[in-house]
């Protein structure tokens, strides 16, 4: 169990001057469940295999427990890594495929059984020790690779969207018994994931990262509440928050409508969100809006909206507790009720209104 | 370590940029190794005999032995003679074998026939039998049919040997192309003419093409039925390159030479198409 | 990942009817299948046909004898002629060692190709450049240039460094062939291994290597595993081409002692100098029905092979 530290960590694409991974800064504290998040070719792959020693590093250093790893060999690293596809050994039967690294440490064959035993144990695959990979379903295959690292007891788990080849049902309940398992064995976990569900539901905290750049690194919550910058607040959430573009007085104008935004950004170009649980539906309120589409999930209502904002078409989604009686092709009103963020010319966030 | 050190490792960091160096130092070793004799040959084509015999190189390098060569006394086998059989009889048993195959291939992979596994068995079984056993009747009945010394029976034998091989290796190929795509085709009412040309052949065409040159490279090189069914005057490129060692004298440059030019033609379109010759190899006998 | 749909396309045709889907599939099969059978199997009967009787080329001989109906004659006497049990060893000797050397060889140049360095694709194809060649020229080669004792380069460089000339080929027959086939072979043994070891997905090998596997030990326990179908399919092709090696031995030693195999011993039996066409094609026959043997064996390596691809 350690810590981990990315210090100005970079990576190159092999042979340009592009980095992948451009000096990150992070660190994991022991025993946390990072999740690094960022859509594809954000290079949060590439940053967990930095970690893991699989990619090289061009610059900076990366600490595992407070030492210099940079230099050191994968095996020396004394972390254990779930791949995406899983990468089980194909000769090799489940309880060897486990055991695995032990057998290369020289751990003696009863220590051995028993470790593998006991890690069977824990996920349900005792039935399954002398079956050949081939012979397993995703799902099985899935916690035989996390087995095979659970049995290690190493410093770092490392797990590159281990989740992301499994059907959305088991999927879902796979990602709370990660998380239950997680929190008993108490190791520093770096997880990799592209679906921003998965990472606000697993992480004691949440890396967002962007063509190689940090964007925010924060507890969920507060990512959701308090984006840094345009990109996280448009990436963490779904549906997706409302974005409009608008310019800056003393108030900002949305739809034609003011909104009393207070202290501002003057004089500049600047974009305003505000998440779909923030626009009320009504038949009075300063937003004319006519209705598109309504998605009703059963326990809640996603109602699809067209404005007229300075002059074009913006499409605008609301959250409403059913029942909701409205049409696609009515005419309604919206208020904006709850916290509207405001995002300057470079897409930092400026300011929050709680309307 | 730089980048440009790191590519190539397979493993991650830590692979000393020792060891990396010393694995492709140790390539270049081999192969000039493993190249040596063909090398010294073609050097030895362009030497004097006195030299060539000696191993030295006091008189200098030229074509000489080359334009030797190509000059046919009365009597023997000239080179234009035996290169000119050797392309005809190549090309039209590759021609045929592809058209055969084909259609054989299409019958084993794409809609195969219940019993495609014995089927394919057999052929390959084929190849078991030694040539030296059938040499016999098969020179008793060329004989009787007046093809003795014709390009004729060599087409026939040459297709006989490199069906086999055709058909697998082309069943292997058809196997890739995707199933949804021949399904497409039949619902649109295709025959299997179309089918083949519209859709399978784009896709398989690399393929084909990697088992036509290795019908060529076992054509061109065969020896035994050329040697046997032909009269001394009348072969292909084999026994053109045996008719230059002569018992009179050691003729050593002078058979580098033929040796160079009997084999240069495969050679080089082996290394054209080695990377589809590769795939073909592979994918061909093992998918 | 092929489509095993083709199988649920297997036809249920009518027996018997000649328009049914079951011949409808059949036909296109039908053109090279008998071409095959017709050019391979018919000659094979008259083999036997020949094996039979005490037929000679009646030019040869002083004495001209009629050709008649002698039954298994030829056959009892094949078991006693010692000449014939040398030539089958000499042929399992030549076929093993040619066989496994290349193979291993080939293994090993796969290994040195299958990473990037400077000139990777030269120095294959330089190394595929013997299986390319004519055998004839390739034995004719290692006879002349390398082998000889009057200028051949091996004995050269012997010479240089202080010790006698060796007679290769008349020393040792079996070496020298044995040479020149690995020569040609090993490339062939080279790309099938190769193809092998670049199917390897790569994530295993680095989840080896993330659990504490050092080169040599990913190689032993995961590497050698998935090559083993590579490494058999390449010892069957390439067994059932050396097997039948002829050209290098008419080449390079003429058949002498040690190095005749068994189709150039029929072959010396019948067209190459004994003109005794009764007894070659029965050892013609005999050498058949080992090789039949064999490939009922052979048959068992290849269906595990089509298996893993049904399985795929």
């Amino acid at each position: 169990m350690a810590s981990v530290d990315y210090v100005v960590a970079t990576r190159f694409y092999p042979g340009t001057p592009n980095p992948a991974i451009n000096k990150l800064n992070l660190s994991v504290a022991d025993g946390e469940l990072l999740v690094l998040v960022g859509p594809s070719g954000s290079g949060k792959s590439t940053a967990l295999r930095m970690l893991a020693g699989l990619e090289p590093l061009d610059d900076g250093q990366i600490l595992i427990g407070g030492e210099d790893v940079s230099n050191v060999r994968p095996r020396e690293r004394d972390i254990a890594m779930v791949f995406q596809n899983y990468a089980l050994y194909p000769n090799l039967d489940v309880a060897q495929n486990m055991g695995f690294a032990l057998k290369q440490q020289g751990v003696p064959k009863q220590e051995r059984v028993q470790r593998v035993r006991e890690v069977a144990k824990l996920l349900d695959l005792e039935p399954y020790l002398g079956r050949k990979p081939r012979n397993l379903s995703g799902g099985q295959r899935q916690r035989v690779a996390m087995g095979r690292a659970i049995v290690r007891q190493p410093q770092v788990y490392l797990m590159d969207e281990p989740l992301s080849n499994l059907d959305a049902k088991l999927r879902v309940q796979t990602r709370a018994e990660l998380v239950e398992l997680q929190k008993r064995l108490a190791v520093t976990t770096v997880y990799v994931t592209h679906d921003q569900v998965e990472a606000m539901t697993m992480g004691h905290r949440v890396a967002v990262l962007r063509d190689g750049e940090l964007q925010q690194v924060e507890a969920p919550s507060t990512l959701y509440h308090e984006p840094a910058n345009l990109f996280v607040a448009g990436f963490i959430g779904s549906p997706a928050m409302n974005i409009l573009p608008v310019s800056v007085d003393r108030s900002i104008k949305v739809a034609g409508a003011e909104i009393g935004i207070g202290e501002a950004v003057s004089g500049e170009r600047a974009t305003i969100g505000f998440r779909p649980e923030t626009v009320t539906i009504g038949d009075e309120g300063p937003i004319p809006a006519r209705i598109r589409l309504v998605e009703d999930l059963g326990s809640e209502v996603f109602v699809h909206l067209v404005i007229d904002h300075e002059g074009e078409e913006r499409r605008i989604v609301a959250k409403v507790d059913p029942p909701f009686a409205g049409q696609p092709d009515e005419n309604v009103r919206l208020t904006l009720r709850g916290k509207v963020h405001l995002f300057d010319a470079t897409e930092a966030r400026r300011t929050t209104v709680t309307l | 370590m730089t980048d440009e050190e790191r590519r190539g490792t397979r493993l991650g960091i830590g692979e000393r940029r020792a060891v990396v160096a010393g694995i492709g130092a140790l390539a270049w070793l081999v192969g000039l190794l493993w190249i040596f004799p063909v090398a010294w040959t073609v050097f030895t084509s362009f030497k004097t005999e006195e030299d060539a015999a000696a191993q030295t190189l006091h008189q200098g390098l030229s074509f000489g032995r080359y334009s030797d060569v190509s000059h046919s006394t009365t009597g023997t086998l000239s080179l234009q003679s035996a290169f000119t059989n050797s392309l005809v009889v190549v090309a039209v048993s590759t021609v045929i074998v592809l058209l055969l195959a084909l259609p054989a291939a299409y019958a084993l992979a794409i809609r195969p026939i219940h019993k495609w596994r014995d089927v394919l068995f057999f052929f390959i079984s084929t190849k078991f039998l030694p040539v030296v056993a059938s040499i016999f009747p098969i020179y008793v009945y060329a004989e009787k049919w007046n093809l003795i010394g014709t390009r004729t029976v060599l087409i026939i034998l040459y297709i006989a040997i490199n069906l086999p091989l055709a058909v697998w290796m082309i069943r292997s190929f058809f196997r890739e192309v995707p199933r949804e795509l021949i399904e497409a085709a039949e619902i649109d009412g295709t025959n299997l003419f179309n089918q083949l040309r519209s859709v399978i052949l784009p896709i398989a065409a690399p393929g084909i093409a990697a088992t036509a040159l290795l019908c060529v490279i076992f054509a061109w090189n065969e020896y035994f039925y050329a040697l046997q069914l032909n009269f001394a005057s009348g072969s292909t490129m084999p026994q053109w390159v045996t008719s230059n060692v002569s018992t009179r004298g050691n003729f050593l440059a002078k058979l580098s030479a033929a040796s160079t030019i009997a084999c240069l033609p495969v050679v080089l379109a082996g290394w054209a198409a080695q990377k589809r010759m590769i795939r073909g190899l592979s994918m061909g006998a093992l998918k | 990942m092929t489509a095993t749909a083709a199988d649920a396309t297997l036809a249920r045709g009518k027996v018997g009817d000649p328009f049914s889907s079951a011949w409808r599939r059949r036909l296109p099969l039908l053109p090279a299948l008998l071409y095959v059978v017709a050019i391979t199997q018919l000659p094979f009967l008259v083999s036997i046909y020949y094996s039979l009787t005490n037929l000679k080329d009646k030019t040869q001989s002083l004495i001209p004898e009629p050709t008649k109906f002698v039954g298994v004659e030829n056959y009892r006497r094949i078991f006693s002629d010692p000449f014939f049990r040398q030539a089958m060893w000499t042929s399992v000797k030549m076929t093993v060692l040619s066989v496994v050397l290349s193979l291993i060889i080939g293994t090993l140049f796969a290994i040195l190709l299958d990473r990037r360095f400077f000139g990777q694709g030269f120095i294959r194809t330089l190394l595929i450049t013997p299986f390319l060649l004519m055998p004839v020229v390739a034995a004719l080669i290692w006879k002349q240039q390398m082998f000889s004792s009057l200028f051949g380069v091996l004995n050269k460089v012997l010479n240089f460094v202080g010790f006698n000339s060796v007679a290769f080929i008349s020393d040792h027959p079996l070496g020298s062939i044995v040479t020149v086939l690995v020569w040609q072979w090993t490339p062939f043994m080279m790309l099938i291994v190769l193809a092998g070891l670049q199917s390897q997905p790569s994530d295993v090998l680095e989840a080896a290597n993330v659990d504490g596997a050092n080169g040599l030990g990913i190689f032993r326990q995961l590497t050698l595993p998935h090559l083993r179908p590579y490494l058999e399919l390449g010892a069957l092709l390439g067994a059932i081409f050396i097997v039948q090696a002829f050209d290098a031995i008419d080449v390079m030693t003429g058949g002498g002692p040690g190095s005749t195999n068994i189709p150039y011993y029929v072959y010396q039996e019948s067209i190459g100098g004994g003109f005794r066409y009764g007894s070659a094609s029965a050892y013609a026959i005999v050498v058949v029905i080992f090789s039949i043997i064999i490939a009922t064996f052979a048959l068992r390596v290849l269906s595990s092979l089509f298996k893993d691809e049904e399985r795929a």
